[in-house]
């Protein structure tokens, strides 16, 4: 039977309320200003990127909704409870994996997860299914956590998150240190969790994991989010590159175009630099005698790269 | 949770706490058997007339009674620095354990995010940390009494007036915890609780200790808490109620600060 508390979470999802709610959220720490005020809406049931480059202020915010840290300013709530006053209650509906991972290295990976789990309210009901998903056998778990790698380090923190079935989940980097085939297993998961309705908030600068799983994203840049929508926003907002040779020299009105930014090349090989969608300058090109023709897709890392030139939306 | 995170703190520095037990047992053993061997002949007839001698003894033990009375003897070693440096040890890593160690390690992230209130677990180790002090009393009684048996030395103590020397200790040593814990929640490294609780003890000890042969620093010996401490008269006199209150109200006024501190408190590796 499904707890009571997961009901709850099918309301809330139901009610159109969002999973996470900042508004102003600001963090000093002395003189140095980590969150300058931010807002963030989180639908419920989706997965949501949370990136920018280091020190942006992603961990930091990710802290205070796992309520580590205090706001200097502002409001935090999670599945429509306040963080600051409700920390507990909240705390038993997430389950958290933190940037660093760091367990007891005295003592054992099953030893960890076992203290790790006796200390939620949820029973750790997925815990074997994660293991062996994870490849974390008996014998390694017998062994101290100060012998392991970083990588395996990181799947046990994944498990430790993820084996209470919490309706939400809020990862901070967590492909850090995996290897490509368990970074795979691990955008399996978070898929089948979108798919079961659970809501997941998951920053990272690793831009082609965010592209693989994430339907919505913020991205953050001096504690400041930059910009906040889906990833054909990022990607409307692209520089993007096309290439044109013609039969014979061709004058074009280029540069009169709204999204056109750059021109370059002869008469005969025509290199336009754009934004957004390349309709309006296909169809300039369409009566005329076109040899070759090369449209570069835009990449979400170029995305990111052109915000954070802009420095704003 | 509270039992689980007992459990936890308990078994943590099992190596620890055997090997203080270990170390205070042998003390204890060795206050009786020193007596029997020493005793009052120890010192040639006439060296300690001198008043100038017996301050020096007075301020080592913290207490006017006569060292060379069994109730001065075995008060002095209850005081007597090596003791102690036992029990200071246990204080600070017990309480620096609590709370600096994890923020030290990054373990902290994992435990404060799990849904317990902060304050449930300090609140166990505090427990398991006074739950291991009781071990290293009790094992430092039980070999003061098997020493007491053993050499057949100070035989006017029964059992039970021996157990008011390492009860005499107690508020002392709940006020250091209680300074140690302060210290923990409000720190990010062990080094900083070490220091902050070992220089408390030994501040404390030091001025004590100079105000009982320095008259200019006598006004100021009742700020130091070893000024209250004298395990001699209290098995002499019986238990001193007045400074034992102060200590332990003190300390439960820090160990209070500290679960207000603790629940208010950042947390980042």
């Amino acid at each position: 039977m499904r707890p009571a508390t997961d009901r709850w979470y099918c309301a809330l999802m139901t009610s159109g309320q969002p999973a996470i709610a900042v508004s102003g959220l600001v963090k000093r720490f002395g003189a140095t200003v980590a969150l300058d005020g931010i807002d963030l809406r989180v639908p419920s049931g989706i997965v949501y990127g949370f990136i920018g480059p280091n020190g942006a202020g992603k961990t930091t915010a990710l802290r205070i909704l796992a309520g580590l840290l205090n706001a200097t300013a502002g409001s935090a709530r999670v599945l429509d409870m306040d963080v600051h006053r409700q920390r507990t209650a909240v705390q038993a509906e997430m389950g958290f994996l933190p940037g660093e991972v760091r367990l007891y290295e005295e003592a054992s990976g099953r030893e960890n997860l076992r203290f790790l789990a006796a200390l939620h309210t949820r029973p750790p009901r997925r815990q074997a299914e994660l293991l062996e998903r994870f490849e974390l056998n008996a014998k390694v778990l017998e062994r101290k956590v100060r012998t392991y790698s970083r990588g395996m380090q990181q799947k046990l923190g994944i498990i430790a998150a993820f084996q209470h079935d919490a309706p939400l989940l809020v990862l901070d980097e967590p492909t850090e240190g995996l290897d490509p085939l368990m970074q795979a297993t691990f955008v399996e998961l978070i898929e089948e969790e979108a798919r079961s309705g659970k809501t997941v908030l998951l920053s990272s600068h690793a831009l082609s994991e965010v592209e693989r799983t994430c339907v919505r994203m913020a991205m953050v840049r001096e504690g400041n989010i930059i910009f906040e929508g889906t990833l054909a926003d990022v990607r409307s907002r692209a520089l993007r590159r096309m290439d044109v040779v013609f039969g014979e020299p061709v004058e074009l009105p280029w540069k009169e175009m709204e999204n056109v930014v750059d021109v370059e090349g002869t008469t005969r090989h025509h290199v336009v630099t754009f934004t957004g969608n390349p309709d309006a300058l296909l169809r300039l090109v369409v009566d005329l005698p076109v040899e070759d023709l090369t449209l570069a897709p835009a990449s979400l890392e170029e995305s990111f790269l052109t915000y954070y030139r802009e420095g704003t939306a | 949770m509270f039992g689980v995170l007992l459990r936890t703190a308990w078994r943590r520095h099992r190596t620890l706490r055997w090997s203080l037990a270990i170390g205070l047992f042998l003390m204890g053993l060795l206050l009786a058997g020193t007596f029997q061997a020493f005793g009052t002949g120890f010192f040639p007839a006439g060296s300690l007339d001198d008043s100038s001698v017996m301050g020096v003894f007075d301020a080592f033990t913290g207490s006017s009674v006569n060292i060379l009375t069994p109730e001065g003897w075995l008060g002095f070693g209850y005081v007597h620095p090596f003791t102690l440096m036992l029990l200071v040890v246990w204080i600070v890593v017990g309480a620096a354990t609590a709370i600096a160690r994890e923020v030290e390690d990054g373990t902290i992230e994992f435990l404060a995010s799990r849904p317990v209130d902060r304050r449930v677990i300090l609140g166990a180790r505090m427990m398991a940390w006074s739950l291991g002090m009781v071990a290293l009393l009790a094992a430092t009684y039980l070999g003061t009494v098997a020493g007491i048996v053993f050499f057949e030395a100070l035989v006017e103590f029964s059992p039970v007036q021996a157990l008011l020397f390492p009860l005499s200790l107690v508020p002392m040593l709940v006020l250091i915890g209680g300074v140690a814990f302060l210290a923990s929640t409000a720190s990010s490294t062990r080094s900083r609780v070490y220091a902050i609780t070992v220089g408390f003890t030994v501040g404390s000890y030091f001025l004590n200790f100079a105000s009982s042969l320095w008259s200019p620093l006598e006004p100021v010996a009742p700020v130091s808490l070893f000024h209250y401490v004298s395990p001699g008269e209290w098995a002499l006199e019986g238990i001193r109620w007045g400074p034992a209150i102060v200590m332990v109200v003190l300390a439960l006024i820090l160990m209070g600060v500290a679960l207000v501190v603790v629940d208010r408190r950042d947390f980042a590796a």
